[in-house]
């Protein structure tokens, strides 16, 4: 079964999303822009996740674009806000007490943070030296 | 002999003695066992068969291919409970933690106090745990394969006077290499597909990978096979299969079990089948120390603390790389990098409570089932004790920092701070918590009014149709299930072979009993 990939304005939110949640800098230099989490998304999550879940992080990528106005005070679109706001928009969402808001959160986190911390260089970056030889390849046959 | 239909014609139709679908914890010793009996056995799989060398190093890959909808299994209701389920050749024991546990004499007793359950004896079921320990090599971990994580959970429990102990698990030359949960890459864990499963082709089975069941046949009201379809990759339907059999053992898991029964109408006068869901919720606490724990290295679950067992409440090891652990931690952005930067600083201790709580699996869309779950008070109290004893056996062995996995509180820096957990009463929602032994779904009891299987694990309603696998368990065992699945799964295939000439003529010993 052919899947959807994100279309223009969920990418862009998730964009966004990721110069929040990967920022460069800091304790290691890497971040959003050194890891093609996008393609890993497109390519890998969402064919492999089920159909509600699949659903669920589109409705995500929607509805953040709107919580700007209630979590940053900024009438204006969450991909198109200053970094500053959009973190503010995490920052409460992660600190809200509804637990769904704060779910998206996690889901959101799972598909940026998934695919950049088993990246080998970020791996390295961290100190992990554990099992990671052919990361990046897939041995068996595809399912 | 091992099939993998999508390799085969896109119809299929056979005939065996007996057909059992799912090769997990509950299929696999049952197709041994009755295949070393000489019965005709066809075991249905619907996931890929893997070998060893092709385990994925790349856990993101293990997880796709190796996990139900890739991990993304989870129950509704609150808080929602990721709920990850193997779906390959050998089932959940393929990519679990390996941990072994007989069931607790305490916990049979209680099933036969609260439940009624008769012919059911501790002692009886001692042969069966024997024999599966000694097939699946069960052992205790050795303290130089535990690495710094336990060591360290284990030193601080000592200190605070708690009893614990090395887990069991089932091991053959074990490296370390701490990747478990994503299919050993050393044919160490002796998951199904390392024992029973080659076992049972030996003796004669045929395991047919690929293949979806939908249907169970019946009879005159008698189970005599199944139906389902030949799926390719992702659940792409490429053909259908038949297969005739007087005998049918459901063992898809806790989860799957209940939901093909529903599906089909079949042994639920009871109103049982999909009830009493009991899942083990488990929590885990983060510690950060000022020395290196390089938490990955060793077994990963391979201590456990049982102290306060009694009020249902138990510790045991985990540890997953850091593409699994980012996630779980209480920050993001910069701040998150700060803490996965102390990767190699980091430890982990899970929080495990026997649950009073419970879900239930209802038929959800499509082939898929809706499983609710709802954590109540009394749990979440055990949670918050729980937690608060793991921070202390941290801050015992020199913790800096401790994240609780609680709403509100991200750091705890010294043990004066463990009030903040008592400050406000937690509820379930305030939790993040994660489960892994689905449980109850398909109970087992001597009244067909209020129970789905009978002590030989055949259901009450449908003569020939068997259920074998965590969903049978009334309660919950308060310790991980594999090895008791096995062990009851081998009890009902040794009822079987006992009364070999009686099933194969479609008639139901027990059953004509009652």
């Amino acid at each position: 079964m052919k899947i959807k990939p994100l279309n223009n304005r969920e990418t862009r939110t998730l964009k966004a999303a990721a110069e929040c949640i990967l920022p460069p800098g800091g304790a290691f230099e890497l971040g959003h822009a050194d890891v093609d989490y996008l393609g890993w998304v497109n390519r890998e999550y969402l064919p492999s996740v089920p159909f509600e879940v699949r659903l669920l992080l589109r409705v995500i990528l929607f509805l953040l674009e709107y919580l700007g106005w209630i979590y940053a005070g900024a009438f204006g679109r969450f991909s198109r806000l200053p970094l500053e706001k959009r973190n503010r928009v995490f920052d409460r969402v992660r600190h809200s007490s509804v637990y769904a808001l704060r779910g998206f959160h996690i889901l959101l986190s799972t598909v940026l943070l998934l695919p950049f911390y088993r990246d080998e260089r970020v791996m390295d970056a961290i100190g992990y030296r554990g099992y990671k030889p052919n990361a990046n390849k897939f041995q068996g046959e595809r399912a | 002999m091992i099939i993998d239909t999508r390799k085969g014609e896109a119809e299929l139709r056979a005939q065996y003695d007996v057909v059992i679908v799912g090769s997990g914890a509950g299929g696999a010793p049952m197709a041994r066992e009755l295949a070393a009996a000489g019965w005709r056995v066809a075991v249905v799989e619907e996931g890929q068969h893997y070998e060893v060398d092709q385990f994925n190093r790349d856990t993101w890959a293990a997880t796709r291919d190796m996990y139900r909808d890739a991990s993304m299994s989870a129950t509704l209701g609150n808080p929602p409970v990721p709920l990850p389920l193997g779906m390959t050749l050998g089932g959940t024991t393929t990519i679990n933690s390996g941990t072994c546990f007989r069931t607790p004499e305490k916990v049979f007793a209680h099933w036969k106090r609260t439940f009624g359950l008769t012919g059911l004896e501790y002692a009886d079921m001692q042969a069966h745990f024997d024999a599966v320990e000694k097939a699946i090599d069960v052992q205790d971990v050795p303290w130089d394969l535990m690495g710094a994580n336990n060591q360290l959970f284990a030193e601080g429990s000592r200190k605070l006077g708690y009893h614990g102990a090395p887990l069991r698990r089932n091991f053959t030359g074990c490296k370390g290499a701490g990747l478990c949960a994503f299919g050993c890459p050393n044919r160490a864990k002796q998951s199904m597909s390392l024992n029973f499963i080659p076992q049972a082709v030996e003796h004669g089975a045929d395991f047919y990978t690929s293949a979806r069941v939908r249907k169970i046949r019946t009879e005159k009201g008698r189970a005599v096979g199944v139906e389902g379809i030949l799926v390719e990759g992702r659940g792409t339907h490429r053909g259908t299969f038949r297969i005739d059999a007087p005998v049918v053992i459901v063992a898809c898991g806790t989860i799957y079990s209940p939901l093909l029964l529903l599906k089909n109408g079949l042994a639920n006068r009871s109103g049982q089948v999909g009830r009493n869901l009991r899942i083990h919720p488990a929590a885990k606490v983060i510690a950060v120390f000022d020395r290196v724990i390089d938490g990955w290295s060793g077994v990963p679950q391979s201590y456990y603390v049982d102290e306060f067992q009694d009020e249902g409440i138990m510790f045991e090891g985990f540890y997953v790389p850091p593409a699994f652990l980012a996630f779980a931690l209480p920050a993001f952005g910069a701040r998150l990098k700060e803490y996965m930067a102390d990767y190699s600083r980091l430890a982990g201790f899970g929080v495990m409570v026997s649950d009073s709580s419970h879900g239930r699996v209802r038929p959800g869309v499509g082939d898929r089932p809706l499983v609710t779950y709802n954590l109540n008070q009394q749990d979440t109290d055990k949670f918050v004790k729980g937690i608060e004893i793991a921070c202390r056996v941290y801050f015992e062995v020199g913790a800096q920092k401790l994240l609780p996995p609680v709403f509100g509180i991200e750091e705890i820096r010294t043990p004066a701070e463990l009030s903040k957990l008592g400050e406000r009463r937690v509820r379930p929602q305030d939790l993040e918590i994660i489960a892994f032994h689905p449980m109850g779904t398909c109970r087992m009891g001597d009244d067909p009014r209020d129970s789905v299987v009978n002590a030989r694990l055949e259901t009450h309603d449908v003569p020939g149709l068997f259920v074998a696998d965590g969903s049978i368990f009334p309660s919950s065992l308060g310790v991980n299930p594999q090895e008791s699945i096995m062990a009851f799964s081998r009890m009902a295939a040794h009822h079987l072979i006992a009364h070999r000439d009686a099933y194969l003529r479609g008639e139901s010993p027990d059953l004509a009993r009652a």
